[in-house]
């Protein structure tokens, strides 16, 4: 009797595993809906809120999409699993969303949020694609395993991302986009920029900035916009190239330093060596301070109509090789 | 004596150094030119330090990590706890002996087989290996100029742990220590940190930071050997502690990280 009861224990413990494997196997990584599971689309649901109140959205798996309107009211919608609840929290300064499973994972929801345009935004998640447009609120997001897309808002916006993209297209107000394993490229910003990767390059382009600091270890940096006056520019990278368009009638004071790079300017440059390394040209009356530094790579200048610089080619291919792998996702739905 | 004197200047400017060892310094800036203008420099970086702002943490992230504190905290003795109590309390779990009927005994071991298929399923279903190149060959040929410092692209050396200890300098780079020191104790409290949560994190987001972590590596590597070729080069100087200082960036994002991820768990 005891063998017999041992030995249905035994398989019992060996069976659970295995079925929970095999379920495992038909889950679906975007939307961490099971293939068997029914996705229910939220009804959705408008809450008027009160100027100055925050949205929170934490999120595990899947993505936040937030569009904006005029009016004083949020509209939620979300697409999730049947076995996951969204919980709507109010506090005084804030309208906080967050998932309740009945699974032993955390869920993943779809969230598509229609905001007021003031509305300011902390968006946070795990493998979570967030994008937001045309906010005119300070925007804060936070994604370990996804892709942000920030689209013609106004005001501050802090971006981050571990293993994601990191794309903000037009727009006005500071930005302060970071990726450790991917790109950050940033298109028709106007304001202050602060870019960072680790293993990433980072194209700006089109920018109307007085402060713009972009820098990679490994990666090159592209810089394509006006250079203002009484501006500071600051481009680095360890392991890549420095590629700035820039009008050769600017008024600015450049400092080119390089290890083991070189410098290639497609105008005429005149380099004054202030230390080993270290060199300076002033174009017009120098106003403006730009510091390019590349530790093993080439510094290029060159005129903004002028093809860009060959050495985007690797950040163009990673890009590529990004966009093809969420198409593979994408198809394996 | 003069690289001894190099090294010591940071110990100078926190006046960590004792009254002899000021005036045998000073005596030594007056006929060293070199130290005097590193000493300058160094002067300057901690002037525009002070001047930085420092950016204000969101706001949900100390209520995450304090959290995560309260979840794991000790518990303490009531004021009023008799002696015997406490005697009796923290004997608990440890000479306590237990005893289970068959269904209990049955409850437990499907208890077990559902985390153990937990643990498969979570397994199973985490995200696939970053996308990117981690072990491609870097953007251009420059590295392969003659006279080019590197020995291997960025990205090609083999990701280390995130809880192993920092390889310690030695040779001719551990000359050049001066504007890495106080990166390289933060560097190891927050590995040690680290260490602590690092189950908290999925396998992927690991790798990921290893491999990032690998890539900053290489990069200070290749700045303090072409530090030891060039120890005047004051581009190399500021690019190291540069990448010094992101390398630590990226250990508290990843502390962070893991430290809300912790929290999470917890609630």
């Amino acid at each position: 009797m005891r063998a017999a009861l041992a030995a249905t224990l035994l398989a019992v413990i060996t069976l659970i595993p295995c079925r929970a494997a095999f379920a495992a196997e038909r889950w679906d990584h975007e939307t961490a809906v099971s293939a068997r599971e029914q996705v229910l689309p939220q009804p959705d649901t408008t809450i008027v809120v009160k100027p100055g109140i925050t949205l929170e959205i934490e999120n595990f798996g899947g993505a936040i999409s937030v569009n904006t309107w005029d009016r004083d009211a949020i509209k939620i919608a979300a697409d999730r699993s049947l076995k996951d609840r969204i919980l709507i929290e109010r506090t005084g300064s804030a309208l906080r969303l967050k998932v309740k499973s009945r699974r032993w994972v955390p869920g993943s929801v779809r969230y598509r949020i229609t905001a007021p345009r003031w509305m300011k935004l902390e968006l946070s998640g795990i493998n979570t694609d967030i994008d937001v447009e045309d906010s005119r609120g300070e925007v804060r997001i936070e994604t370990v395993q996804g892709d942000v897309t920030l689209k013609g808002c106004a005001g501050f916006a802090s971006l981050s991302s571990i293993q994601g993209l990191i794309r903000v297209q037009g727009g006005r107000g500071r930005i302060e986009a970071s990726s450790v394993n991917q790109a950050v490229h940033l298109e028709n910003v106007v304001g202050p920029i602060f870019a960072e990767s680790v293993n990433g390059g980072i194209l700006i382009e089109g920018a109307q900035s007085d402060s713009v600091e972009a820098s990679t270890v490994n990666g090159p940096v592209t810089y394509e916009g006006a250079i203002s006056d009484a501006g500071f520019y600051r481009f680095a990278t360890h392991n890549g190239c420095i590629d700035v368009a820039m009008p050769e009638r600017s008024n600015a004071t450049l400092s080119l330093s390089t290890f083991s790079g070189g410098i290639d300017s497609s105008f005429p440059v005149t380099l004054k060596k202030i230390k080993s390394k270290r060199f300076q040209t002033t174009l017009g009356s120098g106003r403006a301070k730009l510091e390019l530094e590349s530790f093993q790579g080439t510094i290029f200048l060159r005129r903004p109509n002028e093809t860009r610089s060959s050495c985007t080619s690797e950040d163009e291919d990673k890009d590529e090789e990004h966009e093809k792998a969420e198409s593979d996702e994408d198809s394996g739905e | 004596m003069h690289d001894a004197w190099m090294n010591r200047l940071s110990e100078y400017l926190d006046e960590e150094l004792d009254r002899e060892e000021c005036l045998a310094l000073e005596e030594h800036l007056g006929v060293c030119s070199e130290c005097a203008s590193i000493l300058a420099e160094l002067r300057q970086v901690r002037a525009r330090a002070r001047d930085l702002e420092d950016a204000p943490p969101p706001a949900s992230l100390w209520t995450r990590i304090e959290a995560g504190i309260l979840a794991r905290r000790t518990i303490s003795f009531p004021e009023g706890a008799s002696e015997p109590e406490r005697a009796a309390e923290s004997r608990f779990g440890r000479d306590r002996r237990f005893s289970f009927s068959i269904p209990q005994l049955i409850a437990a071991c499907l208890a077990v087989a559902l985390v153990s298929g937990g643990a498969v399923f979570a397994l199973l279903r985490a995200p696939r290996p970053p996308v990117g190149s981690l072990a491609r060959a870097p953007a251009s040929g420059v590295m392969d100029r003659p006279g080019a410092a590197r020995t291997a692209p960025v990205g090609e050396r083999a990701a280390t742990p995130l809880v192993t200890a920092e390889p310690a300098s030695s040779g001719p780079l551990a000359a050049n220590t001066l504007p890495e020191s106080p990166h390289e104790e933060a560097i190891a409290e927050l590995r040690k940190a680290l260490a602590r949560e690092r189950d908290r994190l999925d396998p992927a987001t690991i790798r990921t930071l290893e491999s990032n972590l690998a890539i900053i590596d290489l990069a200070i590597d290749q700045a303090k050997r072409a530090l030891a070729a060039d120890p005047a080069n004051t581009y190399v100087k500021e690019h190291l502690a540069d990448t010094m200082r992101r390398k630590v960036e990226l250990l508290q994002r990843a502390t962070m990280l893991a430290s809300a991820s912790s929290a999470e768990g917890s609630r």
